[in-house]
């Protein structure tokens, strides 16, 4: 799984599932502040991320992550560490 | 907006003299200390007074002595049930009996490494069902707010051990993937589905008659991690004994588009209603949620 298919996957989610305006997301788009993101909208992301990369994420290492790209950078290095 | 504020009443004086009579006397004189402590609530609380008095009368059409004497009873149980829980979490020479119906639901889910979501309310004793549960022999993990007195808490957690893992309800949303960590590992999870904090999702349901809001939250995981989910309540019965109930499990699915998730929601949430209605019906005093539950008696 490369860094692009990871970037692909969760911007898609976010387009077609949550209809967000693609203009917005970007890297440095904050979750909540400027994507809108809600505390259900964090329970997809959980299902979408455990279905498509194969990943459980971790309730303490999430608290950290705000941005996409935090998020992006999370993903790839649960990745690498599989 | 009726939302609960995260706080129970009770000073950690209080929770001391208890957990001394507790541990040197016993249930039996921790009750009976209580009968008066629940009088002083009774007689100077009226802000909660008026709400569980309103209950009554509303919802149960009891009349207003009934109400009032209901309104004490309420307040006595609440006490009972707190002390249970301290009694057993630390250990005192406490027996209580349990009976179960619908265990054979939940042996189910750990037989076959589902794991489940349990949905319960603030209607008899939840913790006291994390107790009940030890004997499914699996991680039993429960949901909770965090904003109990730091003072009470360090106390109890001096005092008293609990033999399951608590989640904590965090802003940043971290609560939702340690669920799902849980639930992948096929675990255990129980949470309440009637209150939320201001500013978390809710939708609005009728519940004894009259519109009253439900957090989303709960209801969407149940729809959306794909376990079999399960109403259960814990409520004391006579002295010593609880009964443990456990609806039917079910596996809810999204019906449709994200945009239609509402309706899914909404359709749980009135199974549970249902079945907590059905509940609180059968134990009126055990409905603990001091705060203006019903939409119309805010305004």
């Amino acid at each position: 799984m490369t860094r692009e298919n990871i970037v692909k996957t969760i911007n898609g989610l976010l387009i077609e599932e949550f209809e967000i305006d693609e203009k917005l997301i970007t890297p440095e788009a904050h979750l909540k502040n400027d994507l809108g993101l809600e505390s259900l909208d964090f329970v997809d992301i959980a299902v979408i991320v455990q279905k498509e990369f194969g990943l459980t994420l971790k309730g303490e290492e999430m608290t950290s992550i705000r941005t996409l790209q935090n998020l992006y950078d999370y993903i790839e290095k649960c990745i690498q560490k599989k | 907006m009726a939302t609960w504020k995260g706080k129970t009443r009770g000073g950690l004086t209080g929770y001391k003299i208890f957990v001394t009579v507790l541990k040197y006397s016993g249930l039996p004189s921790a009750y009976f200390l209580l009968r008066f402590v629940a009088l002083y609530f009774f007689l100077f609380n009226p802000r909660s007074f008026s709400i569980i008095f309103r209950f009554y009368r509303k919802r149960f059409g009891y009349g207003f002595f009934k109400s009032v004497l209901s309104v004490y009873s309420n307040y006595y149980r609440f006490g009972q049930v707190l002390l249970d829980r301290i009694a057993v979490m630390a250990g005192f020479n406490a027996r209580f009996n349990f009976t179960f119906e619908g265990e054979h639901y939940l042996r189910k889910m750990v037989e076959d490494k589902t794991g489940g979501l349990l949905i319960s309310g603030h209607t008899g004793n939840f913790e006291m069902a994390g107790y009940m549960l030890e004997r499914l022999k699996t991680e039993i993990n429960v949901i909770m707010f965090d904003a109990e007195h730091e003072k009470i808490k360090e106390y109890l957690s001096t005092v008293a051990d609990r033999n399951y893992r608590i989640i904590v309800i965090r802003d940043d949303n971290s609560h939702i993937f340690e669920i799902n960590n849980a639930l992948s590992n096929k675990q255990i999870v129980c949470i309440h589905g009637d209150r939320f904090l201001k500013g978390s999702k809710k939708m609005k349901s009728e519940f004894f008659g009259e519109d009253a809001f439900f957090p989303t939250g709960p209801f969407y995981m149940a729809m959306k991690f794909n376990v079999p989910v399960s109403f259960v309540f814990a409520m004391k019965e006579k002295k010593n004994s609880y009964h443990f109930f456990a609806s039917p499990p079910k596996y809810y699915q999204q019906e449709g588009q994200q945009s239609k998730r509402d309706q899914t929601i909404l359709k749980i949430i009135k199974e549970y209603i249902c079945e907590m209605e059905k509940t609180v019906r059968k134990y009126p005093t055990q409905w603990f949620n001091y705060y203006n539950f019903w939409d119309k008696d805010d305004k």
